[in-house]
């Protein structure tokens, strides 16, 4: 495949390497040139010198011919520009890295479509959604977020104290858009009608739409919906910490965000209605100390220097924050961190370029198919496009004669995201997320080829 | 400062005046010819409109190789002159024409139609002559909606000038216009504010039948003037319905005009993100709420409709500053009469009609506090002040606690100069006719309440409120500016 990527920064170079040592043909784009040469060297790729948003650059870079176009520098104007130019060259998909300002700004106009994007995506805001999916589930061991977190699916075993055992599932209550979509029960799989009976250890799969899904599957096992408020402290404001703040507040939490600059607080201020914004030296021990940081449910380190991460995490585990998470920004510390988080006790480390890459891969594989993860018990849950000349395109769910041991989760139409119901069809260049049983992987890959009924 | 090019706007607005007069001078003349009624028509009228074109010719005349350009300096002097010489030639019909008025009354009753104050000095509103009544109404429509804004829309060309003009006359937030010029957003105000007012003059008129009260009522309820050619002020219709009727215009001259501007340019989100007008809304309600059932349980003969008929006149009568009576509030209970001296300070909607410190600034005061008990124990807690869904500029913080403390203080030292003026005043009338003139509203407490007149006060006590009705109508800082002598140098 060959991919041209803008940007040669921290996530432009961690693509480039993930992407060429996947045997990927991979042509970077710089416009520093100390930056480009010192790429060079340290990279299989070939680098091109030069503005991306300059024609005869993206014409020498082969803009033309290229399978996936990735605009990933720091200013939104020239991605957007790049990524149209590459567009209108002929490449084949397009990708652009925006601020999550411009991500906010999508509700008034459809950049997307303007640009005539694949993609548009903000390093920020995936690393957001991916600590908001931690801090949502401090003890869930397998959780999933799709459709770039509006979507969650959930694996964990039902505990004899749920007062769900014992009920056939149309009685526990489920809104529309919840699923118990697969049950793992004594090595066997099943997946459920409404009036199957739940057991005590049975593995159970949810999924549905995040909002919803803290409320009902705390029913589901436990009985009861109601949660006490909880509180998560957030050091430092940048992009990250106003994306997670909002995701947060919009499930309920409580969010307090301590930032030192005051230009910005003010700026979190009143972009933030709902939070409390403090204005203080996030490093500071007597800032946390002032804030309490001991008796918050969740502490979260979003400042942009890792060293700085990494101790305030410390001190806020130090005073007593049971749950402390670090957003890891350099490529170099991501693995020493990783290793040493559990030892320290921080929870997890969240890097931005890890969460783009991610996101990214649905663009680079032969298949039709793309796994997302493997679930416990021999199931997986994959994402595919449907493309133009799919068989399934503009067939009702109910007619597409799905195999047993598939299950479609989540389909994306345009910006919305929806978990699917047997009325709705899907149209080319819709994203479709199912999660397949192992056995059924086989006929299921030939229903995407093929169409149903083969 | 440039005296000439203030002469030359000053002559505009002069002219604006003696237009009006002309109008009333016409339909004094149309209804003598006709025979329609005794009085038709007033000496005073004919004088008044003469003097008045004089004077706009002179002003012109002096201004007339000025600058057109308007600059800050200017526009304040403009403004505060404007208003002065608005009330001068306004009352030139009311002194000259020989009904009992010296110089300070018919300076007190000229400046209090054009602040929409509606305090009165004219005992017996019968003998004056119809076309002086129609005046008297029309000084309230021209001063409600503003005349610097009227002269905006007419007749000054766009520029900075004009924008100057507009943001020291009205009290709306510039910021929330949608539209870019001055003259445009001017226009607009009128436009709206004359719909309005046909509507309900047609209303009236055929409530009533009678297109002499339609249109004095009209022209002073949409303003929130108060100024009735009654002697009973608006219960002399004795009709619910006409009641009623006069409720809703005078609620909505509590309302902000940009407020309707928006919701005639059909832009929803802004309209539901107006959080002035809704609170505005919500106090008229409890206020009504509370104010018919303290009056009701005070009284055994009273009907349920007629207590929340005559409190919601009078609670939206008064929180709009229009000061239209039905009931003589002064012997409601105590409860319903603080209430009511709660809404004469508090006023209607910035960019309304109505005077007072406005709902807007006390939403804002209200968050102010809030922010600064947090401090308390948060002191590094960093806020927006948002207000209508908008983030305020951070000038506008000082500005809303110094207008609020500023009126506070001269509620103090205003009703100790009306105790030194007139020493058979009790406490409570002197505050009332504090209150009654600052705030634009015309009827106060005590013997200048709810059926009384100012008729009884001494000239020096005229001429101090009439200063009053100006500090509350310009919100303060233009008519203070006049007074500092740097404004003045060249």
């Amino acid at each position: 495949m060959k991919i041209i990527i803008v940007g040669a920064g921290e996530v432009g170079c961690y693509l480039a390497r993930h992407f060429s040592s996947g045997g990927h043909d991979v042509c970077l784009v710089e416009r520093s040139e100390p930056m480009a040469r010192a790429q060079q060297d340290r990279l299989d790729v070939r680098v091109i010198y030069g503005s991306g948003s300059v024609a005869h650059i993206l014409r020498e870079a082969g803009a033309d011919g290229c399978d996936l176009f990735l605009a990933v520098t720091r200013d939104d104007s020239t991605n957007l520009v790049a990524a149209l130019l590459a567009r209108r060259m002929g490449a084949r998909r397009t990708v652009a890295r925006v601020h999550a300002a411009v991500l906010r700004d999508e509700s008034v106009f459809d950049y997307r479509r303007a640009f005539r994007l694949d993609l548009m995506f903000s390093s920020e805001r995936l690393a957001a959604v991916e600590l908001a999916k931690h801090i949502r589930n401090p003890d869930q061991p397998v959780v999933e977020e799709i459709a770039r977190g509006r979507i969650e699916l959930q694996q964990f075993p039902l505990r004899a104290d749920s007062l769900a055992c014992g009920k056939p599932l149309r009685e526990i209550g489920f809104p529309d858009r919840v699923r118990v979509g697969w049950i793992r029960r004594a090595e066997r799989n099943i997946v459920p009608a409404a009036d199957e009976t739940l057991q005590e250890g049975d593995l159970l799969t949810v999924f549905g739409e995040v909002e919803l899904m803290d409320k009902y599957v705390r029913r589901l096992r436990t009985g009861h919906s109601r949660p006490g408020r909880r509180s998560v402290v957030i050091a430092g404001g940048g992009e990250i910490a106003l994306a997670l703040a909002q995701m947060l507040t919009a499930c309920g939490f409580d969010v307090r965000v301590i930032e030192a600059d005051a230009e910005r607080v003010a700026e979190l201020a009143y972009l933030l209605p709902r939070v409390t914004v403090i204005h203080a030296d996030p490093t500071s021990l007597e800032a946390l100390r002032e804030e309490r940081v001991g008796e918050c449910d969740c502490f979260v380190a979003a400042m942009p220097d890792d060293e700085d991460n990494l101790m305030t995490c410390l001190q806020a585990g130090n005073m007593g924050a049971p749950d402390c998470l670090t957003v890891v920004q350099r490529e170099d510390y991501a693995d020493a961190i990783g290793t040493a988080a559990t030892i320290i006790g921080i929870r997890a480390a969240v890097s931005p370029r890890e969460a783009v890459r991610r996101d990214l891969m649905r663009f680079v594989t032969a298949k039709r198919y793309h796994v997302l993860v493997r679930l416990e018990g021999g199931a997986q849950v994959i994402h595919f496009a449907v493309r133009a000349d799919s068989p399934m395109a503009g067939v009702p769910v109910s007619q597409l004669e799905l195999p047993v041991g598939v299950v479609l989760v989540a389909h994306i139409h345009e910006t919305d995201a929806r978990v699917p119901a047997a009325g709705d069809t899907f149209s080319a260049g819709d994203t479709v997320y199912a999660l397949v049983e192992d056995a059924a992987l086989d006929r299921f890959s030939r229903i995407l080829r093929h169409g149903p009924g083969v | 400062m440039n005296y000439a090019a203030v002469c030359r706007s000053l002559g505009g607005i002069v002219l604006l005046i003696a237009a009006g007069m002309f109008l009333c001078l016409v339909f004094g003349w149309i209804e003598g010819f006709a025979g329609i009624a005794e009085r038709s028509h007033s000496a005073g009228m004919t004088w008044g409109s003469i003097a008045a074109l004089s004077g706009a010719v002179i002003l012109w005349f002096a201004g007339r190789n000025g600058p057109r350009e308007i600059l800050r300096k200017e526009a304040v002097a403009i403004v505060g002159l404007g208003w002065i010489a608005a009330g001068f030639f306004g009352a030139l019909p009311f002194w000259l024409g020989g009904h009992g008025l010296g110089p300070a009354a018919a300076w007190f009753e000229s400046v209090s139609g054009f602040t929409t104050t509606g305090s009165t000095v004219i005992v017996d509103l019968h003998a004056v002559p119809r076309d002086l009544l129609l005046w008297r109404g029309m000084t309230q429509w021209m001063g409600g909606a503003g005349i610097l804004v009227l002269f905006v829309a007419l007749l000054q060309q766009s520029g900075v000038g004009s924008r100057s003009l507009f943001r020291h006359e009205s009290s709306a937030r510039e910021e929330e216009s949608h539209l870019a010029h001055a003259r445009g957003t001017a226009a607009t105000l009128w436009s709206i504010y004359l719909g309005l007012s046909v509507v309900c003059f047609l209303g009236l008129w055929i409530l009533s039948g009678d297109y002499f009260a339609a249109l004095t009522h009209a022209f002073t309820a949409v303003a929130t003037g108060g100024f009735s050619p009654y002697n009973g002020s608006a219960a002399e219709f004795g009709s619910p319905a006409i009641e009623w009727w006069i409720m809703v215009f005078m609620a909505l001259g509590g309302l902000s005009f940009m407020l309707m501007a928006l919701v005639l340019a059909r832009k929803w989100g802004r309209v539901r993100e107006e959080e002035e007008g809704r609170v505005y809304l919500i106090i008229l309600g409890t206020a009504t709420a509370v104010v018919a059932l303290s009056v009701w349980l005070a009284r055994d003969d009273l009907a349920a409709a007629d207590a929340i008929r005559g409190a919601a006149f009078q609670v939206i009568s008064i929180m709009t500053t229009t000061g239209y009576v039905t009931e003589n509030y002064d012997q409601w209970p105590t409860l319903a009469r603080v209430i009511l001296l709660m809404l004469m300070i508090l006023g209607g909607c910035a960019g309304s009609t109505a005077g007072g410190i406005k709902v807007g600034r006390l939403i804002l005061l209200l968050k102010i506090a809030r922010q600064e008990i947090i401090r308390t124990f948060r002191p590094a807690q960093v806020f927006a002040l948002r207000l209508n869904g908008r983030r305020i500029s951070p000038g506008m913080v000082p500005q809303t606690l110094f207008f609020i403390a500023l009126n506070t203080l001269l509620i103090g030292a205003g009703t100790a100069i009306v105790a030194l003026l007139e020493p058979q005043f009790g406490m409570v009338d002197c505050l009332g006719a504090v209150v009654a003139t600052l705030f634009n509203i015309g009827p106060g407490f005590g013997s200048v309440g709810a059926v009384q007149n100012f008729a009884h006060l001494g000239d020096a006590t005229l001429m101090f409120l009439s200063v009053l009705m100006l500090l509350g109508r310009l919100e303060l800082f233009v008519v203070l500016a006049l007074l500092v002598p740097a404004l003045w140098r060249r």
